[in-house]
């Protein structure tokens, strides 16, 4: 989740009054940021992902004047022409195919405003641009940039420039090789004939998107006014993260200047800061959060939302400011109306509908079979359905054609589903040899098994393991219980002399109903007990539930 | 006990069967006596005396028979070396009949505690007489005692053995004053303890006093025979220790899961299943979740190997895809991009029970529907002390005509409230396929922290609508293991599945009673 630093000392400036800690904390809850750390004179807040807007202080800054009743109603963005062209390549549409552009002028910037804007244009390729995939963001110091400006698609090794960071002339793909970004994002550009670059008049390369800046326009405190490129795969994406980037920048002090966009004759203006304008019927906005609300007080809720409300008959106008990227649907402004209010102001109450409940025969059953387990001395142990294939065919000397085995394992200890239930209960025993013998331990749990027959491929069942350790730990011992087991369930269960990998030769069989194998039982092979480090005897027997028919 | 009362009141040891029959054949006799005829310690038969005294069967006298004398320390010295008195005189009659104290100090022939006394007793004798010369004291012979006194010969006496006072005789006036000087002789008394039988304890019969056998364990044979009567069980050592004894349990995690159910089944909720394996059409599509969002990726979502993809329901792709590109009929702008049906017939673990409710809301799709479910989810991220790559989420949805936010915080609260615990509250959330949201923090441990529990939500209608359903639904999904963590006290989530028996063994069987007492 991505968060962000907020200092008491800052907001209070941006608030134009005192704010403590205590305070902030209380706010920044109402609004649904959640409180990760807390300095004393400094807030970490975790925001979510459908608020790009607060990537950056000033945009939660904003958002606090609203719910803390200082400034309410939409915030209005002037955009002045800066007169400025940026003209597209054709051939980008097959790369990159979208750009818009702005600039913002008369900023201060201090060692710490740079990083923070730094921050949110991480944050923006992360949330909005997917990793720079599909949004990419380039940072200029006007003052080095010539315009008009071009967005280009060339071929690789046809342009050199010095890179952000580095301090000698490199070509694109020396970037790809060399460079953490260029290594690290290179494979976005994969199979590409022409990478994008965005250069002036001059013929100076400004950027290389998505990997990089060039070194000519880096951001220094020197700087006052900014230009931005954004790039990338979607049109909208690219609008969105500009318009927050803007009026952030905006909100820092600064003032916004339109460049005109020229795809071929086309002239896009960017940014467009154009309110997005919608309609709600408030009684059924309101039925959904369960308020009997007055117009005048959803309106002044809307307003501390920071966005602009008026009614309209039996509905109410809303404009909401560019840089809310969230707004999808009319439900958006129930939500909206709630935070307005303040959850911590909604009574809960409870719904009486006359309803019985019931649990699953699933767990009807097996709670039967975890009180036969208790009764006969057995203590329930649980492992997880995650597994490897070191213990479930390697240590147990056996292999299987069709394994449920996992595409993307984050490391070798989870790469296949587990089958059966045993080798987890012998890691359970490993782990217990420090713990007095007898040790008796049982499992109740789902095992994975491919099933062509089901949409989902794969199929659920429930199996019982028994695993028995102590010095004179023995088949007849597993036997008798496993007699018990079916007396217990008044199920026929015969048995079939088998042996396996995995149990001493002549001391296992198989368990059958109706003909058809569903477990096994018997002594285990010490082989396999030194591969798991088990120091004392074991029987243990195992059976397929879901095919006894009791569920 | 079929027998009358006397045969209730009295039960006799085996000593004190012994002794009684001893009694009634000797007489009275002294415990020294007793013991030695019964083979038995005298201490032993103190007690079993004193227990026959209780129960009227025995009377016991102290006689005082005799003193007995003995040397003690300065006794045996002087026995040796003669007492000071007379090793002074002795030494004035050697040097003349007379000397000065500091010369016999610096003679070394007596101590200087030794020549104190001495001196005392010597001048109480009328044997010395002390003057004055000058500044120095003078010891002058008076009287030089030729015979032995009284009291040396007692130490004489003494000398082979301590000896009665009365086997003394006419020295026993010596002894007496010798016990006055500190240190010399010692002399106890001797008491000696005569029993003697009551008339009562005559009276009993010869079958009471029959010698009886003393039994550890109580056998089948004793009992069906009825020799048991016959016998005298040992007294154990009841505070001795024991081996110890284990109960089976069942594992933690399932004692809470249960306690969760049985709540969501007061409330009238009815329990459901899903698959684990689960095509990603349910776990994301249908929950309105973009494919080109970061969830998606690799690193947080186990992708199956083989078969890496299965096949979503015909009836609802089209709905859906239409949804996502341009909100389809649902009255939204949706996503904006264009849906891929292979990426939705991918196969996955599922990364959230909510693709197990939103199955089962699109086959019941009318209302009302109100079913929860307790079961695994996975992530596929690293395992640490917070972290599980597979845990259990608590999850849940009520489906009816007019049901609403307040509605569904009242739910939460009222679970809570079943599981023993009291502050809740509510804050805004976001997740993709709800609006409005919110987050759940409930207030746990004994240092009282606000923890987050889990995220609830109205679904969107991008996720209603293209199934076919008319009706809000109430939507929530909380965390079982954080709360486990909670109640059970625990600092490493991993502690839950490493089934140690040291850990299942302690935990209180009544976990939920510890939930409540928190309050």
């Amino acid at each position: 989740m991505p968060a962000i630093t907020l200092k008491t000392s800052r907001l209070s400036v941006l608030l134009g009054r005192e704010t403590k800690t205590a305070e902030l904390i209380e706010a920044i809850r109402e609004l649904g940021l959640a409180v990760e750390e807390v300095g004393e004179d400094y807030v970490k807040a975790e925001y979510n992902p459908n608020r790009p807007d607060f990537s950056s202080v000033v945009g939660v800054a904003r958002a606090l004047q609203g719910i803390l009743g200082l400034k309410t109603g939409m915030p209005r963005y002037r955009v002045y022409d800066s007169g400025v062209k940026l003209i597209v390549d054709p051939k980008v549409s097959e790369v990159r195919p979208f750009v818009v552009s702005a600039i913002v002028k008369n900023l201060e910037l201090s060692g710490e405003v740079i990083e923070e804007i730094i921050a949110m244009q991480e944050d923006l390729h992360w949330i909005i641009g997917r990793d720079r995939r599909k949004v990419a963001i380039g940072l200029h110091d006007y003052s080095k940039v010539k315009p008009p400006v071009y967005y280009r698609a060339i071929p690789p090794d046809s342009i050199r420039f010095v890179p952000l960071g580095e301090t000698r002339k490199m070509t694109p793909i020396e970037i790809l090789k060399e460079t953490s970004t260029g290594v690290k994002y290179g494979a976005i550009l994969e199979g590409k004939k022409y990478f994008p670059f965005i250069t002036d008049s001059s013929g100076e390369v400004l950027s290389f998107p998505p990997i990089i800046n060039s070194r000519l326009t880096e951001l220094t405190t020197a700087t006052r006014d900014i230009f931005i490129d954004v790039t990338g795969t979607d049109f909208k994406a690219v609008s969105d993260a500009l318009n927050i980037l803007v009026t952030a920048l905006h909100d820092m002090g600064g003032a916004i200047y339109s460049v005109d966009v020229m795809y071929g004759n086309r002239r896009v203006t960017t940014p467009d800061l154009t309110p997005a304008k919608w309609k709600i019927n408030l009684k059924e906005q309101a039925s959904l959060i369960g308020l009997d609300i007055r117009p005048i007080h959803a309106l002044r809720a809307l307003r501390r939302m920071r966005l602009d409300a008026r009614p309209d008959g039996n509905e109410i106008e809303i404009e909401v400011p560019a840089y809310r990227v969230d707004i999808m649907h009319p439900v958006d402004f129930a939500e909206e109306i709630a935070i307005g209010i303040g959850y911590s102001q909604l009574t809960p109450t409870v719904p009486y509908t006359a309803n019985f409940g019931r649990l699953s025969q699933e767990t009807e059953v097996s709670r039967t079979l975890r009180i036969l387990m208790v009764g006969l001395g057995f203590t329930e142990a649980m492992n997880t359905t995650l597994s490897n294939k070191q213990k479930e065919y390697e240590f147990l000397g056996i292999t299987d054609p069709n394994p449920p085995d996992i595409l993307n394992p984050a490391s070798i200890e989870y790469n296949t589903l587990r089958v059966r239930l045993l080798p987890g209960l012998l890691e359970c025993l490993a782990i217990n040899k420090h713990n007095p013998m007898p040790q008796r331990f049982f499992e109740l749990g789902d095992t994975l098994q491919v099933d062509e027959s089901v949409p989902e491929k794969f199929v659920r069942r429930l199996h019982l393991c028994l695993v028995t350790s102590h010095s004179s730990a023995s088949y007849s011992e597993i036997k008798s219980i496993e007699e018990e087991i079916a007396r217990s369930l008044q199920i026929d269960i015969e048995i079939n002399a088998k042996d396996y990998p995995f149990m001493i030769p002549g001391r296992s069989v198989a368990l059958l109903k109706d003909n058809i194998e569903i477990g096994f039982m018997g002594e285990l092979h010490p082989g396999v007990l030194e591969k798991f480090k088990i120091e004392m005897p074991v029987a243990a027997l195992e059976l397929d539930i879901s095919s006894l028919g009791i569920i | 006990m079929s027998e009358g009362p006397l045969r209730e009141e009295l039960i006799l040891h085996p000593i004190e069967k012994r002794i009684l029959q001893i009694l009634t054949k000797t007489g009275p006799a002294s415990f020294a006596v007793i013991a030695e005829k019964a083979g038995l310690e005298e201490g032993a038969v103190a007690k079993a005396a004193q227990w026959l005294v209780s129960k009227n069967l025995v009377r016991v006298e102290e006689n005082i028979i005799d003193k007995k004398v003995d040397l003690d320390n300065e006794g045996r010295i002087y026995a040796e070396k003669g007492l000071p008195e007379r090793r002074l005189v002795d030494f004035l009659e050697r040097i003349g009949g007379e000397a000065e104290l500091a010369d016999i100090k610096t003679s070394g022939i007596l101590s200087e505690e030794e020549l104190r006394i001495g001196v005392i007793w010597a001048k109480k004798n009328g044997w010395i007489e002390i003057t004055r010369r000058g500044s120095e004291a003078v010891l002058e012979l008076k009287k030089y005692p030729k015979e032995r006194t009284e009291e040396e010969i007692v130490l004489q006496l003494l000398k082979a053995g301590p000896r009665s006072l009365s086997s003394l005789g006419p020295y026993a006036e010596a002894c007496e004053r010798l016990s006055r000087r500190p240190g010399i002789i010692k002399i106890t008394q001797e008491i000696i303890h005569i029993a003697t039988p009551t008339e009562v304890a005559l009276k009993l019969g010869d079958e009471l006093l029959a010698a009886v056998e003393e039994v550890s364990q109580l056998t089948p044979e004793l009992l069906s025979s009825g020799k048991w009567r016959d016998v005298v069980f040992s007294r154990y050592n009841l505070y001795a220790p024991v081996k110890a004894t284990f109960a089976a349990r069942l594992h933690p995690l399932t004692m809470l899961i249960d306690m969760v159910k049985e709540a969501f089944i007061e409330m009238g909720f009815e329990e459901i299943r899903g698959p684990l394996v689960e095509l990603a059409f349910w776990n994301f599509d249908a929950l309105f979740q973009p494919q080109d969002h970061p969830a998606r990726e690799m690193h947080d979502t186990f992708y199956l190997a083989n078969p890496s993809r299965g096949e979503p329901p015909a009836k609802f792709v089209d709905p859906v895809r239409r949804t996502h590109e341009d909100g389809g009929d649902t009255g939204s702008r949706g996503w904006g991009y264009k849906w891929s049906l292979d990426e939705a017939s991918k196969l996955v673990l599922r990364t959230h029970t909510t693709a197990t409710t939103i199955r089962y809301l699109s086959e019941h799709n009318e209302p009302p529907v109100r079913v929860f479910t307790v079961d695994r989810v996975y992530r596929n991220e690293k395992v640490d002390w917070k972290h599980l790559a597979e845990l259990h989420q608590i999850e849940g949805i009520l489906m009816d005509k007019s049901v609403t936010l307040r509605h569904l915080m009242g739910i939460i609260k009222e679970f809570y409230m079943r599981l023993g615990i009291k502050n809740v509250r509510f804050r805004p959330s976001y997740f993709p396929y709800t609006e409005p949201s919110a987050e759940v923090e409930v207030l746990l441990g004994e240092s009282g922290q606000w923890t987050e529990l889990g995220g609830m939500g109205i679904f969107r209608p991008e996720v209603t609508r293209p199934l076919g359903v008319k009706y809000p639904v109430l939507a929530w999904g909380l965390g079982l293991e954080r709360l486990a963590m909670a109640v059970f006290k625990l600092n490493d989530i991993r502690e839950l599945y490493r089934n140690d028996l040291s850990w299942i063994r302690s935990v209180p069987l009544t976990s939920s009673r510890l939930m409540r007492e928190r309050e």
